[in-house]
């Protein structure tokens, strides 16, 4: 086994157990708000990390150089791509679950409805 | 060698996409369910680079990123919904 190989495969094995830890946070966790910290560990942890792992180890395997690039590709390009929308879909979801009082944050003082109250 | 690295690795994400898609069914408001949907997808997009490469097969892979622009845009559609229905209460 090369150093490519090794250092992809423990990426992607620090991946998988992110992505376990993040799917049992998801059951501990109460409420949505605190539910978006464990997604936040599945989505850049379970996955941004596996992605660019996997493109190391289809770097350093001897298959073909069209099929070795095929795989580069797709892998960094999906893993910036997931990197960015995790953070900002779960950003939108927040504010939608928010704004329409759907999830109630349990908080002892919400300083964000004063201040989106309408005065009056 | 590397088949059984990867075996390994499709175990475990199976086993977490399973934990996952119990919060889907039992989140008690929508945005719960949203987002465990959200981490069931993003978790997917990896098993499937993972069945890919343990195949040495590309064309499974081809779906990857469209897959996550989906997931993207579902995020921002639900939010929007959510928005105007909360409007829509007050």
């Amino acid at each position: 086994m090369n150093i490519g190989l090794i250092i992809g495969l423990a990426l992607a094995y620090l991946g998988a157990a992110l992505n376990i830890i993040g799917a049992v946070g998801l059951h501990r966790f109460r409420e949505f708000y605190r539910r978006l910290h464990a997604a936040t560990v599945v989505n850049i942890g379970g996955t941004f990390y596996p992605l660019i792992g996997l493109g190391i180890v289809a770097a350093s395997v001897d298959w073909p150089m069209t099929l070795k690039m095929y795989y580069i590709g797709i892998a960094v390009t999906t893993a910036l791509f997931a990197a960015f929308a995790s953070a900002a879909g779960s950003h939108a979801l927040a504010r939608g679950a928010y704004r329409s009082g759907e999830a109630k944050p349990q908080v002892w003082a919400d300083k964000l409805e004063e201040k989106t109250k309408p005065k009056g | 060698m590397l088949g059984l690295y990867l075996s390994h690795l499709i175990v475990i994400y199976l086993t977490s996409i399973l934990i996952q898609a119990v919060r889907v069914l039992r989140g008690p408001t929508v945005p719960d369910s949203v987002l465990a949907l959200d981490t069931i997808v993003f978790s997917a997009l990896v098993l499937m680079m993972i069945i890919s490469i343990y195949y040495e097969n590309p064309y499974l892979s081809i779906g990857v990123l469209p897959l996550a622009a989906w997931i993207f845009l579902l995020d921002i559609v639900v939010s929007r919904y959510l928005i105007r229905k909360g409007g829509e209460k007050k």
